[in-house]
């Protein structure tokens, strides 16, 4: 198993192929607020996407050092994350 | 019905009053920035409760137009009159459901294929628009140094201009297809494949939608690198899809224009240069000998920590050397050298500063998005309750004025006159808080004229663009306040009255440049406190009437007959407009022109016991005046007396009060007459209009009340003038209703019902 749910962590082991990014989508839905990646060898383009847009906290840093290097400046980006700043937002808001 | 439903169908109608106003606001002045920023707001957070009922449709096409107007708010896209259309259409169609929601608690049978068509066709104007050149930056690039700072990081930047040692550095900008991961296409492993790849950044296609809308298989990210391979190499990477992928080259200065001063030393977290200075003051402190060895080993400790954790270890062994040389100095001199050194001089963090507000400004994330709005300090009240706590107050007035009877009995039937005092002294005080609680609640039910005039910027922009006119329209004194009776009966006179000023009153603009007048009609709405009465006035600058053509028209119509055709004085003629059955446009419509609207809008006015009025300079424009009363609530009516009964008539009927002599009186046949002021004045008995018998003649004068109504003067004889006092006129009710001729009934103080005429009616 290569995407895994442990409370409200998300753990991501090997090879996070593109048929994955369901059920990761599933379980950030579902509230998971953590994200593990300290396993990941190989994240597809489709669980990036997922990563990026919902900004979800990650922890550990991934075995693959190219995973590493290039995509998590990008992941823990707090620059590049004000730009989808509306879309993460809470569903609605409540009146102080 | 569930609480948080009826909470959202009535904070939904105000958030859509609110977007309506913006989005037109939006269209007048594009540029409107608290506009769109607000109207983007509105549709959010309408979208966003919407979620919390089963409603998808709903939400579906909420979502489609906060796409449009994120993309508008970010200057992505330009909001063409089109747009408006659609999106005003969205927010009717929004309008309709709540409405729904609002009875049945469910959204219509044919919601979600309306909304399927909706989404559609909102998205289409997404896509078709400019918005992908820009969203897709790989399309035109025209200045692509000067994204590089949102696409990287800075200090990849630098690491990368390092790397290129003054050689051209390739930009790769790779968008794939939005289906791409169905043909088994990685999109990140191709690029960071990339050969020599020096930095990586990503931007999305189109804005993220919400979590719940995410779908994973469609790739919305595209990839920017900065590579120093050389052209070939890269495009053999990419040899599958050179469609999705734009090679440029850029000139190091280019680069080195987003950086500046990047190379001048290292790129440091905040905490790590704030740590490495504290270690250069705490090395300029003078320090006892015996200590120097310890200091300059413990900063140098920190600093290759600090170092070490902002990923810099190839640094350490500067670091490390310039300790030992401190060391062998007995001197602090090297080691703080040494560190000055790893730190950017401050010119250069000053410039970095102002560089990076000027790109948190240029970057789309909302000014004013996290501003907390301010609780609202208004209560939803149901104007059921406000209702009946008039009509309590009424009550209270009417016992209140029992008091002053009660009074006079204590007096004269048990002969206390002290007893009776008091009672007075105690009416005074009650009388005194009725009348401030009256106000109290008069001015809870008192609403801003804008609540009705709110609807016409949309109303005349859609009239406008139907008729192929053009139309400017100026709203003043909106906060100008009624009561809300007076307020809601208001609105169809006042269409009435704009459909016609647009319809008959302003030309076309070839019609309006060949008089001489700006191709864009102007029509106001004026609203303004005269005294008790609310004066609104709709005026328009458009061709005006002509008196000669409503003359001939009414008399056409046999309105007129041909003595009074003569006689007719122009301003008089203008009022004909208001009689029934005169319409004097050409053709039908289906904006006005029926026949009916000018005598419908009077009816409609005078019920509210206003009066219409209206002037008119050919060729110069019409005015349409409306007077109302600032509240229908309480009416003051004059009572008479007519043998032991008693009688109210509406204060504002009455022109003045006479006594006429018996013999003054000149009978006419069947009818009576009498001169006032060198004017005959028919003279009618109120007995034989309400069928009583008539009175013994008894004294030399008659009491006439001289009204005027329909437009004519009429003396009304009596037996006796009473007082005039303010009333709750209260309509007739159930089997009462069908009798004709008054106005409704008022309880007075001694528990006696007073009947008010309906003059018009009688006369």
């Amino acid at each position: 198993m290569t995407v895994r749910r442990l409370g409200d962590t998300i753990f991501l082991e090997g090879v996070c192929a593109v048929e994955d990014a369901e059920i990761l989508l599933q379980y950030l839905q579902a509230g998971a607020d953590l994200v593990d990646w300290a396993d990941c060898t190989h994240l597809h383009a489709a669980c990036f996407q997922l990563l990026l847009s919902t900004r979800v906290p990650l922890s550990g840093t991934p075995a693959n050092p190219e995973l590493a290097r290039w995509l998590a400046p990008i992941l823990h980006s707090p620059e590049l994350s004000v730009q989808d700043g509306t879309a993460a937002e809470a569903l609605f808001e409540l009146e102080p | 019905m569930n609480e948080l439903l009826i909470q959202f169908v009535a904070e939904a109608g105000d958030l859509l009053r609110e977007a309506g106003e913006d989005l037109l606001a939006l269209e007048r002045a594009p540029d409107n920035e608290e506009a769109i920023n607000r109207l983007f707001r509105s549709v959010h957070t309408l979208k966003g409760s919407s979620g919390l009922f089963d409603v998808p449709p709903l939400t579906r096409i909420l979502h489609a137009a906060e796409d449009i107007f994120q993309a508008v708010r970010e200057h992505k896209l330009a909001l063409t009159p089109e747009m408006v259309d659609l999106t005003l259409k969205t927010l009717d169609q929004v309008g309709q459901w709540i409405e729904h929601l609002d009875q049945t608690e469910t959204l219509p049978a044919d919601a979600a294929s309306i909304a399927t068509d909706l989404v559609a066709e909102l998205r289409g104007h997404f896509k078709k628009g400019p918005v992908e050149a820009l969203v897709n930056p790989f399309g035109s690039m025209t200045n692509p140094a000067g994204s590089l700072d949102r696409w990287f990081g800075k200090g990849a930047i630098a690491d990368a201009v390092k790397a290129a040692r003054d050689e051209a550095i390739t930009l790769v900008s790779y968008l794939p297809e939005e289906g791409c991961f169905f043909k088994g296409e990685d999109p990140l492993h191709l690029a960071m494949q990339i050969p020599q790849l020096q930095a990586l950044g990503v931007e999305e296609r189109s804005p993220w939608p919400a979590l719940y809308d995410l779908n994973p298989f469609n790739c919305n990210v595209g990839f920017h690198a900065l590579s120093t391979a050389n052209r070939p190499e890269l495009e053999t990477l990419f040899r599958y899809v050179p469609a999705q992928v734009t090679i440029t080259e850029l000139p190091a200065s280019a680069l080195a224009d987003s950086v500046p001063h990047a190379s001048s030393g290292l790129m440091l977290p905040a905490v790590v240069e704030a740590l490495l200075r504290e270690q250069i003051n705490l090395l300029e402190l003078d320090a006892p000998a015996e200590e120097l060895a310890g200091r300059v080993s413990s900063a140098a400790r920190v600093a290759v920590k600090a170092l070490r954790f902002a990923g810099h270890s190839e640094e350490v062994a500067t670091l490390e050397s310039a300790q030992a040389d401190s060391l062998a100095a007995g001197s602090t001199v090297r080691l703080r050298g040494a560190i000055a050194d790893l730190l950017r001089p401050e010119v250069a963090s000053a410039s970095i500063i102002p560089d990076q507000a000027a790109s948190e400004q240029a970057g789309p994330s909302a000014p004013n998005e996290t501003t907390e709005r301010a609780p609202p300090r208004t209560l939803r009240v149901d104007q059921q309750k406000v209702d009946s706590l008039m009509n309590l107050i009424g009550e209270l007035v009417v016992a209140k004025n029992s008091l002053p009877f009660l009074a006079r009995r204590a007096e004269q039937q048990f002969g206390s006159r002290e007893l009776g005092r008091e009672i007075k002294d105690q009416y005074g005080v009650i009388d005194r808080i009725a009348q401030e609680l009256q106000g109290a609640v008069m001015a809870i039910r008192m609403m801003p004229v804008g609540q009705v005039f709110q609807r016409f910027p949309r109303l005349v922009r859609d009239l406008a663009r139907k008729l192929g006119k053009q139309v400017d329209l100026v709203i003043e004194g909106e906060d100008t306040e009624a009561d809300k009776n007076v307020i809601e009966s208001l609105f169809d006179p006042l269409l009435h009255m704009v459909r016609n000023s647009l319809d008959h009153g302003v030309e076309s603009p070839e019609q309006r440049a060949a008089c001489g007048k700006s191709a864009a009609a102007k029509v106001k709405l004026l609203a303004r406190r005269d005294g008790d009465q609310v004066v609104i006035e709709v005026v328009d600058d458009g061709r005006g009437i002509d008196p000669e053509i409503i003359k001939r028209k009414a008399y056409e119509r046999g309105l007129i007959d041909e003595a009074r055709l003569a006689a007719i004085t122009d301003d008089e003629a203008t009022m004909l407009v208001f009689a029934a059955g005169f319409s004097t446009a050409e053709s039908i419509s289906d904006v006005s022109g029926r026949g009916v609207g000018m005598d419908v809008v009077r009816n409609a006015v005078e019920k509210a016991g206003g009066r219409i009025m209206m002037t008119s300079v050919k060729g110069a424009g019409t005015t349409v005046r409306i007077e109302l009363p600032l509240s229908m609530a309480v009416s003051r009516v004059m009572t008479v007396a007519l043998g032991k009964n008693l009688f109210g008539v509406p204060m504002d009927l009455i022109d003045g009060i006479v006594k006429v002599p018996r013999s003054d009186v000149v009978r006419i046949k069947a009818a009576e007459a009498f001169v006032l002021r060198d004017r005959v004045v028919p003279l009618v008995r109120l007995t034989r209009l309400l069928d009583m018998p008539d009175e013994a003649d008894a004294g030399e004068e008659i009491a006439v009340l001289v009204v005027r109504v329909n437009g004519q003067t009429v003396g009304l004889g009596i037996s006796a003038f009473g007082e005039g006092m303010e009333v709750i006129l209260k309509p007739l009710e159930g089997m009462l209703a069908k009798i004709a001729g008054y106005a409704g009934t008022a309880l007075l103080g001694d528990g006696r019902v007073l009947l008010v005429l309906d003059l018009k009616e009688l006369i």
